[in-house]
This record gives C-alpha cells, structure tokens and sequence, in this order.
C-alpha cells in the first residue's frame, strides 16, 4: 500500500531517480570518467569546455569532468557516512531517553540541547580544526553535528510510541525492556527516521562542501566537490567552468536528496489517509 | 419519580403529516479503492411531531443518509447519484448552498456524536449559539447573546450566564451535548436530526439527555430524526422504526411492531443479539459472518450469505418490499417467520 | 486503614485473587507523588475477592477507575498502595513477575491499538510464547499458535495478515488469543466488546463463555455497559469515583439493588423492548460524572445522591454485607435510614466538573 502511494508521488519519484542517478553515476566513475583525476598537464591548462574535457580543464590541466566524477564518490561517502554514525548513536540516545525517562532522558536532552545550540558548520570547523584534516576526521566531525538531529526525532517518536496500548500489552506478554524497544518500539520509529536522514545526507553534502571548500576538508589533490570548487574561486571570471560544475553537482545532489526526503514525508504522513 | 416520556401519548394518535420525504436516495463514494455504494435506493418518511429511529450497524448507510439530508456529505468523494428530498414544497438536493444553508439550523438541524469535534474550540458557547441568531434572525450581537443565555438555560445548564462565557473544553461531555443542543434547537426547527448523539456519552448523562430532548420535543413539537445503533434507546424514544443494512432499508414501522412482531431476519437477529437487562439469563444469539464490503455484496439480497433462513430465490433476486402490518414493511422473501 | 474481606462464598480455603485496599495515585505535573499537589486519585481503596472459575464484572462509568484497578490488579502499572494477592502470592513483593505474569493476562480494550501495526497476526501471537514457552521447538510453537487461532475462530491463512487487514470484531478475536495462548489461569478483559457493533458483541461474548469453560479461567470483565455485564458476569462490583460501592450476586443486581448509584444506574440503561421501557420509571441524577481530581470527602456520591445526610458529607461508607453475598457501602443502606422509596424530582444541579 506504501509503494503505491510512493509510486503515485510525483515528488518522491523524481528525487528517487535523481538520487539513484547520482548514486550511480559516482559509484562508477572508474569506468565513466574520461581520464585520471590526479593527471596533471601543465599544456592544457584552463581550457574550456571540449570534446575531449566535456567540463574543460583547471590551472593544473586537469580534466574537470574525472574530477567532479571522483568528487562526487568522495562527497557521498562523507555525506553518507556520517549520517549513518550520527544515525546509529543519535537513535540509541533517543530510545533510551524517551523510554526510559527520568534523570537518563534529562541527560541526554541536555547532552543534545548542548550540540545542537552550536551552528553545525562552525561546530564542524571547530572539530576539524582540532582533529585535523583527513576524510575519517570529517566524517567524524560531522556525525557529532548530525546526532542532536535524529537523536531529537527518534526521542519524540518514542515518546508518543511509548503511550500505544501495544507497548503494554508486549509488557503484558512478558517482553523485557530491550525486547520492546527493538521490536516494538523502533520499527515505529523508521517513518519518520527515513524522512530524517535522506535530509540528512542532503545537508551532509553541504557541509562537507562548505568544510572542504574552507580548506578543513578533503586534503587536496584529491577532489572533493567543495575542494573543486575552492580551486575554481580565484579563476571565477577566467575558468568559470572551475565553478559551475562541480556547484551543479552539488545542487543537484542536495536537490535530488531534499526531494526525496520530501516525497517521502507525504508518502508517509499517517493523516494522508484516503 | 420522573417519567422520561413526559407528554407522550402513544404512537399512533400523534402520527402526523409527513415533514421530510427521501425518495429513492443513492449516495456513493468515489475513492481510491473503487466506487462504494454508501446508500442504495432508501425511502424514508418522517412525520409531524414523531421521533424516526433510524437503526443499524457501522457501515448501513444511516449516517451518510442524515448527512445528505443536510447535504453536509462532501462531494467529491461523495455523490449523490439520484433522489429526492422533499421538504416544505422544495426538493433539498436540488437547492443553492446559499438556499440550504438557510434551512440548516433553521429549519432543520442536526447534532452529533462527539460534541468536542462539533463545537468550535476557539470561540465561546454563547458565541456559537448567538451566531444561530444573527446568521437566521438577522439579531443585533447584544440581543443575540442575551438570547443565547435563555437557550442555555432552556437546556438545563446551571449557571447560564457564566457558562455562556466558558469554552467548549472547560464544559463536561454532557453540558458539551446540551450546548450543541442549544444550537441546533435555537430557531425552534421542524426537524433535529441526532447522530449517536449519547453514544459518546456515559449511561447516567444519556439518560438525562434524552430526558432533555424529548422535553423539548414535546415543548416544541418537532420531529426527530434519530440515528443509532442502540436498540434500547430506540425503544425508548421512537415512535417509528427503520432498520438499515448494508446502504438498504430492510423494515420499517412503528416500534412496538417492530420488536414484537419483526419480520426480517436482521432485525431478528439483532433483537435477539442483544443482552437485555430484565432478562439476565437469555442465551445471545449469533448473526453468523460479518458485514460484507459495500463493494462486495452478494447477489440478490445482501443479507442472503448471513441469513439462516436463506432460500435459493434470496441469493438470485433482490426482494422488494411487502407489507406486512399496519405501516410496516419489511424487504424479505419469506412468507412466515419462523420464530 | 483497615479493609474488611469480602467473600462471595464460604469456601474455607484463600480466594485465587484478593485485592486489598487497593490503590492508585497519579500526581498532576511533573512533580513525584511525594509532592505536595494536585492528585488524582483513580482508584482509592478496592478490595474484593476472587473465586476461582468465577467471572467478576466490574462496571463502572468515565473516571470510576476500574481501568486503571484492572491494570493495577496485574501489575502492569504499579500500585500506590493495597496488595494483591494472587493464589497467595503477594504481587507486589514478587521480584520477577514473568514466571506469574504467563498465569495471568490482560485483553485490552483497543483491538485497534493493542496490535502493533507492524507485526503480522503469527508474530504478534508467537511473541508470549518465545517468551513464556521459550523452551518449545519452532514446529510446536507454531501449531501452538495455529490451534489458538482456530479456538477463537480465526484460520491459519490469517497468520501472515496485518492487523489493518482485520474488522474490529476479529481484531479483538486476535487479542483474545493472545491472551489465552499460554493458557493462563486468571484473565482481566478491558471492555472487550465495547468497541464493537452489536451483531458481533454477540458473537465474541459467546465466544468468551467458551473459552472460560474451555481454558476452565477465572475471569475480571471490565465494563461500562450494564446489560452485557449482568449476562455474562456473577458477582457484579458497580465502582464510583475509584471506589466499589457495590457487590452484588447476579441475581440480585436487577431485582435488589441496594446503593442509589447502583438504582440510578440500572434505571438508565434502556431496555430493548418498548412496553417494558413504557412501564419503567427512569431514577435521574443530577449533575455530571465528577472527575477523581476533586472527589467529594465522605461518600463520593452525596452530591448526586438524592437520600445524602450530614453524616454522608463527613463519613466515609465502608462495604457492608447486607445480605450473603451481597454489599453496600452506603451509610443509610442495611438496616437503618433506607434507600428506595420516591427519588425526588429536580434536585439541585450540582456541576462537579
């Protein structure tokens, strides 16, 4: 019955299909990029869009497009990544917060009030700035942002879910706590939770762009699409290409995961009931 | 001791014109499953100063036939694929919104199950009572919240001038009810149509409320449309009876005929499902099965696939209507009941 | 405070279930019940006896608290005071419940609720079992399931469906086989059938006095509606405002009743048969349904009750055995100042709300 409300959803199908085009497109760039993303030719500096560069070239000769390609394979790694630790701790917070409640959930609101009153790419650069740079180290700065997020949705899930007449009857059938929460209480939480971390990875992107871009991120030479992008900055008027695609990239990506994740909370709505 | 019927003579001397004819209404519902045929060819009458009860299970079409009475049923999904109302000389389907919301509240009105959805949280209960007025009177506000205090009043709620003040969720269940009551009956209308109007309620509030309308009804001299699933409280407060199911009328007639002498085999079987105080011992008998999808009727009579009595004629042709008493009819193939 | 025993019968040894001045608190906010504030007091002090193999039904209406005693009774929310005994093991001292918990279920009043959405009819049943019956092999689990399933009337091709899929009344069939998979001993119904059309009341009341022989159960039914009450159940405890104010054999509910909430009560139910509602004179209580935030001192009912003296405002009643079997807690019942005769018309509204 979801599936075909999914497929009915113009929204949720179209960033599906951009996503999974993204997805796709990164994951194979060994086999569709053009050339090496580290080949420097110092005869074909700054060129523009051709045949054999579709993206043109940068101030070290090297193809854009195997850039972008390779960037994106980075770009997503990172993004997703992060989400998922920020995910996995985030969700043990907000279930052992909202069910058990007490003195442990006050911690834990507070631990999150905590992280989440910082904006999260000066918390990112902050971290990074300490940790140094590296593509583990980002992933890790940006899962500690990213907790607060989901720790919030899967503690207001359980909260409400904690109150459903079903939870007491599994505590009726002998259930212990653990038994309810894993098979009671977080299956009703993924609604929501999907809605969540499609966002997530959108806003992941973002970030790792805008930490990449400041020079925090993805060590150069290799490309990251913020890094790409920071290149492209002194050459704006000469190589306006150094900037245009990877930020289509880029834009396309986030839009396509928005959208989803958009789709998605309509598909899901439990009041969009026919 | 107070006697809840009040005023009341029996049945039959008050019987009256008839008020509000249905004729023949379908009504159904284009969803995204398929077309459900919510109402299937219902004729109705309700007469001068009686109380109709309209009887049946979730599902039989007796709150979608009230509300296109009030034609309050959203169209799209819903349509009403063919019908008369009759009322006054007019035919109600065939009237302007601007028309038919002249009637509502006016001429006919309607309460429902659940007061706290049907009142407007964000204004007062003498507000929602004065807006009757100024909308069909034409009042001044001054003079229409004074009015809107005698109704209040005039329903019983202690303290009218203060409660008149209060918001729906600083009211009890039952002062919501007699509120929306107050409402509905403002204009004095020919017609109150009930919907489950105690069903939300507990049994020792349902009781002074239906004390309450028929005291009305009797001061007034209204009818009553009243839609229910519970067949104490119809035989309590009806003078006439119709049973639905499955968007069909299947009997009809006064109430004391009814559950002496019924004669469709739901009716019987819903009589007889019943645990009766007085008689504590009586074995409850089964309908077997359950109410089929409206979109899944069987063929010929749609209680053909539950009926005990079911004969093969029952299962190829729908039967139609047969007299079978003074003002009562029954839409059954059998020619003797054989309880 | 000192609670007296009731029995329904003189059996010489311990009831199966005693509850004991049972009780339950919930302070309003967030504050402890240790707080002073604001409390209310769902159910303040019940007690009564069960006899093994005998169906008690307590019936009462919005804020009398016998949902929450139900849930008290079993532990499933913790009592702020009384005992409960249960074949003479005391509740609330036993550390680990599961091993009681397997003889003694709770049937919830939702079957749209207590389902969770998203496991199928065979997860949801097998779940105490993996639990009680851990032991059992996967084969013997899932005939053990299936053979329930069939006792409430449901078939096997019904196990990979999710509870959407089901009508309220086999929903509740569902919950039903829940509950009784382990074969308890002791069974609390939560308005089973409340929430359900009349034709198929029928059908899962007939089905609950099967099973009760069948699995040989002691039963509580929870319930607002009189009649279903009074057919099914022997004795009856009407409850007020988080007190039982009477306990009455079957037979005698009808025809004896003793406390005026108790006539008013009966006397509102209407009756499915025209002449005898005609006959029937109603008893009308003024005023609404008070809620358990601000229950009357005394006797929770003197605001409604036509008959309440100086002494009902002062004085809390305490249940009495006026006949065998049969108690009141009502201080002008038994003997003295008597209940019944002319219940004045229009008394004073009083709005407790």
């Amino acid at each position: 019955m979801l599936k075909k409300r999914f497929l009915r959803n113009k929204l949720a199908l179209l960033g599906l299909v951009v996503v999974v085009l993204v997805v796709l497109i990164s994951l194979g760039a060994g086999l569709l990029a053009p050339s090496d993303p580290l080949k420097l030719s110092i005869s074909n500096r700054i060129k523009g869009p051709s045949w054999s560069h579709l993206f043109g070239t940068d101030h070290f000769g090297r193809d854009i497009l195997t850039r972008v390609l390779y960037g994106g394979r980075v770009s997503l790694w990172v993004g997703v990544m992060s989400v998922v630790f920020a995910a996995a701790v985030g969700i043990v917070m907000g279930a052992v917060g909202g069910y058990f409640g007490g003195r442990l959930d006050y911690l834990i609101v507070l631990v999150m009030d905590a992280l989440i009153s910082f904006p999260s790419v000066l918390l990112a650069i902050g971290l990074m700035a300490v940790m140094g740079p590296g593509v583990q180290n980002i992933i890790i700065a940006m899962a500690l942002v990213g907790v607060p997020t989901y720790g919030r949705v899967v503690r207001g899930s359980v909260l409400s879910i904690r109150q459903k007449e079903y939870i007491e009857a599994a505590v009726n059938a002998g259930s212990g706590h653990l038994k309810i929460i894993l098979l009671h209480v977080l299956p009703n939480t993924m609604a929501p939770l999907t809605v969540v971390t499609t966002i997530g990875v959108a806003n992941a992107i973002l970030i790792e762009a805008a930490l990449s871009f400041l020079g925090l991120g993805v060590p150069p030479p290799a490309p990251s699409w913020g890094n790409i992008l920071a290149d492209g900055r002194n050459f704006i008027s000469q190589a306006p290409w150094m900037t245009i695609f990877p930020g289509l990239a880029i834009t396309l990506s986030v839009l396509g995961f928005n959208t989803l994740g958009d789709g998605l909370r309509d598909v899901l709505d439990p009041k969009l009931k026919q | 001791m107070t006697d809840h019927r009040t005023g009341l003579t029996s049945a039959a001397a008050k019987a009256g014109d008839p008020l509000l004819e249905v004729d023949g209404l379908s009504v159904s519902f284009h969803l995204l499953e398929g077309v459900v045929p919510a109402v299937a060819g219902v004729d109705l009458v309700v007469n001068q100063g009686e109380v109709l009860g309209i009887v049946g299970e979730s599902g039989c079409g007796k709150s979608v036939t009230a509300k296109s009475v009030m034609r309050l049923i959203p169209c799209p999904p819903g349509r009403i694929d063919s019908g008369r109302v009759l009322f006054q000389g007019s035919d109600l389907l065939e009237l302007s919104e601007a028309e038919m919301a002249g009637i509502r509240g006016d001429k006919i009105s309607m309460i429902f199950q659940e007061p706290m959805t049907s009142l407007n949280p964000a204004f007062t209960v003498g507000d929602q009572i004065a807006e009757v007025f100024r909308f069909h009177r034409g009042t001044k506000k001054k003079e229409a919240f004074e009015l809107a205090v005698e109704e209040l009043k005039r329903v019983e709620i202690p303290d009218p001038g203060k409660r008149a003040r209060s918001y729906p969720h600083q009211l009890s269940g039952g002062m919501r009810q007699r509120a929306m009551i107050a409402i509905a009956l403002a204009c004095r209308p020919r017609i109150l149509i009930a919907d489950e109007p105690t069903t939300a309620l507990d049994v020792t509030i349902q009781a002074q409320i239906l004390h309450l309308i028929r005291q009305l009804q009797a001061e007034i001299g209204m009818s009553v449309m009243l839609i229910t699933h519970n067949l104490g409280l119809v035989a309590a407060m009806a003078d006439r009876l119709v049973i639905m199911y499955a968007g069909r009328v299947v009997e009809e007639g006064p109430v004391e005929d009814i559950f002496a002498d019924h004669f469709h085999p739901y009716t019987h079987g819903l009589l007889r499902s019943v645990p009766r105080l007085d008689r504590p011992a009586e074995e409850l008998m089964e309908i077997k099965g359950t109410v089929p999808k409206l979109t899944e009727l069987p063929a010929g009579c749609p209680f053909s696939n539950r009926c005990q009595q079911v004969m093969d004629r029952c299962r190829r042709h729908a039967p139609e209507f047969k007299e079978v008493g003074p003002g009562h009819r029954s839409r059954c193939w059998l020619e003797r009941m054989p309880w | 405070m000192v609670t007296r025993p009731v029995r329904q019968s003189a059996a010489g040894d311990r009831p199966f279930l005693s509850v004991q001045g049972l009780k339950k608190y919930f302070p309003l906010g967030r504050r402890p019940l240790s707080a002073q504030g604001p409390v209310v007091k769902a159910v303040d002090g019940v007690s009564f006896h069960l006899d093994k193999g005998r169906i008690l039904g307590l019936v009462g209406e919005s804020g009398s608290g016998k949902t929450t005693a139900g849930r008290a009774i079993l532990r499933l929310i913790e009592p702020t005071g009384g005992r409960v005994f249960f074949d003479g093991h005391d509740l609330a001292a036993t550390r680990d419940l599961k091993a009681l918990r397997r003889r003694m279920q709770f049937v919830f009043q939702d079957p749209y609720s207590s389902l969770d959405p998203r496991m199928s009819v065979y997860r949801i049943l097998k779940e105490p079992v993996d639990n009680f019956l851990g032991r059992m092999s996967r084969r013997s689990k899932r005939d053990l399931v299936a053979e329930t399933l069939a006792r409430v009337g449901l078939s096997a091709d019904h196990l990979t469906r999710f509870p959407h899929e089901f009508s309220g009344g086999q929903r509740q069939r569902i919950a039903l086989a829940r509950g009784l998979i382990c074969r308890p001993e002791l069974m609390v119904c939560d308005e089973p059938v409340s929430a359900l059309d009349v034709s198929i009341q029928a059908q899962v009341i007939n089905l609950l006095k099967k099973l009760k022989a069948e699995y040989d159960l002691s039963l509580i039914f929870i319930a607002h509606d009189l009649a279903v009450v009074e057919h099914l159940c022997d004795p009856v405890a009407i409850m007020y405002l988080g007190r039982i104010v009477e306990i009455s054999p079957k037979q005698e509910l009808y025809g004896r009743p003793e406390h005026p909430y108790t006539q008013a009560l009966l006397s509102a139910v209407p009756i499915p048969d025209p002449a005898a509602e005609r006959q029937r004179k109603v008893k009308l209580l003024a005023g609404d349904v008070p809620s358990p935030l601000n229950a009357p001192p005394g006797c929770a009912f003197h605001p409604r009750c036509p008959w309440a003296e100086a002494e009902c405002r002062q004085e809390r009643p305490e249940l009495t055995e006026v006949r065998p079997g049969h108690w009141t807690a009502c201080l002008r019942s038994g003997g003295s100042g008597r209940t019944g005769g002319r219940w004045p018309l229009n008394q004073g509204m009083d709005d407790g709300a």
